[in-house]
């Protein structure tokens, strides 16, 4: 580290020098209201410094040798920029009017017996001196960092310490100096540049008042600010505009769910960059269209300079992202003497910014004051951008839908006419406060285009995008309306990967327990981290803007295979996986039901996708845990046996699966009665399909679409249906089972006993009423009969549908 | 050595240009009858720094050419802010460019790395975009060295062997020959470096000096590099290393060349690259020098060798 020293040459000889080489020569180019201040002459030192260092060896042994086998770390950075006004008067003597100082000083060092760590940095007006190094204690002090030292073992060993103050600017002798008035040096790890310029300023002023272009701006692609800077007094001057790279944005992509393809320079007019902008680039660049012409010499995406010396320049910004957040530094360069014949000029010296009357370091674009990466035009967005804690609807508590602040600021590529034409795809910012779910509705064929046949071609890839209007209106208008979520159609491009779900459920059969598909599929926010979809979280400028993966829904008609029911939420994992929508691959509906049925389906199933089970049943761990349920033959043997329907074990009986059900001879079934069946000849009972169990899946709010409505017999309130037997039943009393005929008139059958009753199901057409996830557990219409006529009583388990809506796929990890 | 001639051979461009403050990093290739030189530039005025990699023709090793602007930049502002040594060899289908680029615990890097870049005629590069090699030592600088012989390029460079254990968090126990080897690569492209062997620096008394390794005519190789502070009595000079596979290296004190700093005109800290050439009668060599104020500057010196 450098420290104040003396110049080697007395200053009034200095002075005397400077002011032959450069200010002659400033005098022959100076307009007439140049700075004048009588005779005296103003020359402002400008200087940079930079000094970093990083290294890693070993600890130092007693003999003070690197030679242990702890590791011993150092690193330092330092940076300080500074401004002396120089003023020489008429009788040769000079002083230092004006001196402005800024630095930061970042280090730690360390082993396993200590660490030390510095940091500091400001910046400080050390006012007027007759020295250019005179600085008060307290100026001293208010530079000294702030510095911690931590013993960690007794031993010592003999380290030098950290940089704990920057180093004072050295001002060399003139003679120093090149011809264009610059002065560098480098030693070791530290970097010195100083040059001279005339004493003008440049200033960029940025109003932001409400109303204004500035405090208006959203950025979105092709949109630009423009900004103008000007030299105080006027004083020619070339000017330069730079993008910040280490403070602009480069998300890849330009939403949250679209990547940076020719649909992009279609969609913006921007197609004369086609060839230059990548998903890679800074979201602000300087647009070549907007600086063309001999006004300008660089143009750059990062960096425009004008051509001549002018006392103002105005340069557009144009964003390329919906995200886009940067800052843009604006530089002026004036002649320190007159060109010299090798071209020679002095540094770039920057621009004084304000920003609402605020001295700010650079421009923020867009207008972000609160410094939280989003526009401050829009309400919506205040506060921290990391944060997911949507709360309406509450669901089961978990805050969010899986999406920051930032993405949904950002926004999302939406299916707009349609999907097949991908110009007419929308951009919406979506709310931070309200939950949202992206769903992909596919019309089929449903058939994935890997590419390897040269028939698929892009048209053809289009005409697969289509969405089916119908399952939209249905998840859309009525599954979004029941859960009180903001549900969002999008095409299959909107969502990362759906061909690989689509390949996979034309090999999924019903015996297969879940679709194990990729868990980067169905991603709607996959842009933000790149291709490589990164599980978060991601941070921009120290602050979060993509805490995880957040999944969309995939559904579709079900028209390959054979029909297995009305609908399917098939889960991405084994077992009994329920939660937010990445726990469900795919969700399915049958064609050919009715379009009520198609309907209650969709929005049945689309529960499931948002973690909600049946009235019968609970949510545990990300898993449904099963209630009693309702009696069936694939269920009756464990029901029989008293096992948990989660287990593993196998029932005891029968070899064969059970075709059906008979309930034993009671009110409701008399021999004669439909179903009538015989067992060795006897009368024993009606055959039936279902038995409704209370509290089970028919119970509680019946114009909740996760009920059922398959009424058929039911327990009445205090009545326990209770197995009896098991054995092979004829519909004939003389009739004898042949096991080589096809089973239309004997069954293998489970009897269950106890005083059932028959229910007449008055189904009525959900497009009319319009269902809604229940908020209560309490049973109504037929399940609020009273005595006997109350079909299934109130639901079985403690919380109704609608606090068990979660789309938060972080869930797991952010706590509620 | 015995100083038959030394100049200034390329120093650094004008102010404004891309490689005002810094020439250095000299490669030499001998072709057509003449010399190319490929060179790393830097410019550096305000808190604009940056480095490029140059190129300069020479009919006779002592005058050069210079080209008006680089032939590579690297695309990322990082690497051209820590571009920091060059290697360059010519292969069977064209060049190869290997550049080091510094470590910067502020950026996250703490490794420095080698990446390279192809060229048909050394002039138009492309970038080969992964990372060819990641240094073990952390905060250290790589400077490769490199050539092609028998069908394939061999590439050296100083680095450690002694990586800190990622469980325990320790170095391994130091090896009695310290933990820095002068470590010998070969690859069929280029791109993909097989460990051939290595060689203790420690054995050979060289530290993490920049190294020039040149073919012997007679089958092995030679390696030179510029002493600023040998040890013992030995006077500031060129070091000579033999090797008959490049992997097993001997010192050769007898064969040392003194060349006081003095007169390649050297006033900055130690830290001076090399490339070297034999020609007719002599070896041509040339040096990256650097000022009191850090730029840097190519010279050229000729040692007149009994033929």
């Amino acid at each position: 580290m450098r420290l104040l020293r003396p110049s080697p040459r007395p200053s009034r000889v200095a002075a005397a020098w400077i002011g032959f080489v450069c200010l002659a020569r400033i005098g022959a180019a100076q307009p007439a209201d140049a700075p004048s201040r009588g005779d005296a002459h103003r020359l402002v030192w400008h200087g940079h410094i930079e000094d970093s260092d990083f290294y890693v060896t070993r600890a130092k042994s007693a003999g003070d040798v690197n030679r242990l086998p702890q590791p011993f770390s150092h690193e330092h950075s330092i940076k300080v920029d500074f401004e002396y006004v120089q003023e020489t008067a008429p009788d040769g003597s000079v002083s230092w009017p004006r001196r402005r100082i800024s630095w930061s000083i970042e280090g730690t060092q360390g082993d396993d017996t200590f660490t030390e760590s510095c940091h500091g940095g400001g910046s400080l007006d050390l006012g007027s001196s007759r020295k250019d190094q005179d600085l008060t204690a307290e100026q001293r002090q208010a530079m000294q960092a702030s510095c911690e030292f931590k013993k960690l073992a007794t031993a010592f060993r003999p380290y030098g310490h950290l940089p704990s103050r920057p180093p004072l600017p050295r001002l060399p002798g003139l003679s120093e100096f090149d011809e264009s008035c610059a002065y560098r040096e480098e030693h070791g790890t530290e970097r010195t540049s100083i040059w001279l310029t005339p004493d003008v300023e440049a200033v960029v002023e940025m109003d932001t008042k409400p109303g204004t272009a500035y405090a208006r701006f959203v950025p979105e692609p092709g949109k630009f600010v423009e900004l103008t800077v000007k030299t105080v007094p006027p004083f020619p001057a070339r000017f330069r505009f730079v993008i910040d790279r280490d403070h602009t944005s480069a998300f890849p992509g330009y939403a949250g769910n679209a990547w940076i393809d020719k649909w992009f320079f279609k969609r913006y007019h921007l197609e004369h960059l086609a060839d230059e902008y990548k998903d890679s680039s800074p979201d602000l660049i300087f647009d070549k269209l907007n600086f063309q012409g001999r006004g300008w010499s660089t143009v750059t995406q990062e960096v425009v300079e004008t051509s001549e010396p002018l006392s103002s320049a105005t340069a557009r910004v144009s964003a390329m992202d919906y995200g886009a957040i940067g800052k843009v530094r604006v530089y002026f360069q004036c002649q320190c003497g007159a060109r010299s014949s090798s071209g020679g000029q002095t540094a770039w010296t920057p621009a004084r910014i304000v920003v609402g009357g605020n001295a700010r370091e650079a421009v923020s674009i867009p207008l972000d004051e609160d410094n939280n990466l989003m526009a401050d035009a829009l309400e919506d967005y205040k506060g921290d951008p990391g944060r997911d804690d949507d709360d309406t609807p509450a669901g089961d508590g978990t805050r969010g839908d899986g999406l920051t602040a930032f993405e949904e600021y950002r926004g999302f590529l939406v299916e707009g006419f349609a999907c097949q034409d991908p110009m007419s795809d929308e951009h919406i910012r979506t709310t931070p406060r309200h939950k949202h779910l992206f769903v992909y509705a596919s019309a089929g064929p449903m058939e994935p285009n890997d590419h390897s046949d040269p028939d698929w071609t892009e048209a053809w890839d289009l005409w697969n995008e289509r969405t089916d209007t119908d399952l939209e209106q249905y998840v859309e208008d009525f599954f979004a309306w029941g859960a009180d979520l903001s549900v969002i159609p999008v095409c299959k491009r909107h969502l990362q990967d759906v061909d690989t779900v689509i390949a996979k459920v034309q090999h999924w059969t019903a015996s297969d327990e879940y679709l194990p598909v990729p868990p980067e599929s169905r991603v709607v926010n996959f842009t933000i981290g790149g291709r490589e979809l990164w599980a978060g979280p991601i941070q921009f400028e120290g602050q979060t803007v993509h805490r995880g993966p957040q999944h969309g829904v995939v559904i579709g008609y079900d028209n390959l295979k054979p029909r297995i029911a009305h609908g399917l939420a098939i889960p991405t994992e084994p077992g009994t996986s329920m939660g937010s929508p990445k726990r469900t691959a795919i969700v399915l509906i049958a064609r050919d039901f009715s379009r009520s049925v198609e309907l209650l389906a969709t929005i049945h199933e689309m529960g499931h996708a948002v973690g909600i089970p049946h009235h019968s049943d609970s949510r545990k761990d990300w898993k449904a845990v099963a209630g009693a349920l309702d009696v069936t033959p694939g269920l009756s043997p464990l029901q029989a046996a008293g096992l948990p329907l989660s287990s593993q074990e196998n029932a005891p009986g029968p070899s064969e699966k059970l075709d059906a059900l008979v309930i034993e001879p009671c009110g409701i079934c008399r021999e004669g009665d439909p179903g009538t069946v015989y067992r060795k000849g006897r009368f024993a009972g009606c055959r039936v399909g279902w038995i409704v169990r209370r509290g089970q899946q028919e119970s509680g709010d019946t114009g909740c679409p996760m009920a059922y409505f398959f009424a058929d017999v039911y327990e009445p309130p205090g009545v326990r249906a209770t197995w009896r037997w098991r054995d092979v039943v004829t519909d004939a009393p003389n009739l004898r089972p042949d096991p080589s005929s096809q089973r239309e008139h004997w069954w293998n059958v489970d009897a269950w006993g106890g005083e059932l009753l028959r229910w007449e199901s008055e189904f009525t057409d959900v497009m009319n009423y319009q269902a809604r996830f229940c908020s209560s557990t309490a049973g109504t219409h037929e399940n609020a009969g009273t005595g006997e006529r109350n079909l299934a009583g109130d639901a079985g388990r403690s919380e109704p549908c609608r606090n068990f809506i979660v789309v938060n796929d972080n869930a797991e990890t952010d706590p509620k | 050595m015995k100083t038959r001639s030394l100049a200034p051979a390329v120093g650094p461009g004008p102010l404004g240009s891309w490689d005002d403050f810094k020439a250095g990093s000299p490669v030499v290739l001998e072709e057509d009858g003449g010399y190319r030189l490929w060179y790393r530039g830097c410019h550096f005025l305000g808190a604009d720094y940056g480095c490029g990699v140059g190129q300069a023709t020479s009919k006779d090793g002592v005058a050069w050419q210079k080209g008006e602007a680089p032939v590579f930049v690297p695309a990322d502002p990082f690497e051209r802010e820590h571009l920091d040594a060059i290697a360059v060899a010519r292969g069977k289908d064209g060049y190869v460019l290997w550049y080091s680029v510094s470590s910067a615990a502020q950026a996250g890097r703490h490794r420095a790395t080698i990446r390279a870049a192809r060229s048909k005629d050394g002039r138009s590069w492309v970038p080969a975009g992964a990372v060819v090699y990641e240094a073990v030592s952390q905060g250290w600088p790589l400077r490769p060295v490199a050539l092609w012989r028998d069908g394939r390029y061999h590439l050296w460079l100083v680095d450690s062997r002694s990586a800190i254990d990622p469980k325990t968090r320790l170095f391994p126990e130091m090896p009695s020959d310290g933990d820095d080897a002068l470590l010998h690569f070969v690859s069929e492209d280029g791109m993909k470096l097989t460990p051939a062997g290595s060689t203790p620096t420690r054995a050979v008394g060289m530290g993490r000096e920049a190294l020039w390794v040149g073919p012997e005519p007679s089958g092995g190789f030679r390696a030179l590099f510029y002493e600023q502070t040998p040890s013992g009595s030995a006077r500031p000079g060129v070091a000579v290393l033999r090797s008959a596979d490049g992997s097993n290296w001997e010192r050769a004190p007898a064969e040392a060349m003194p060349l006081p700093v003095s007169d390649l005109n050297h006033s900055g800290p130690p830290g001076i690259s090399l490339s070297a050439l034999p020609a007719k009668a002599g070896l041509f060599a040339w040096f990256g020098v650097r000022s009191r104020r850090g730029s840097e500057a190519i010279r050229v010196a000729f040692r007149k060798e009994a033929t």
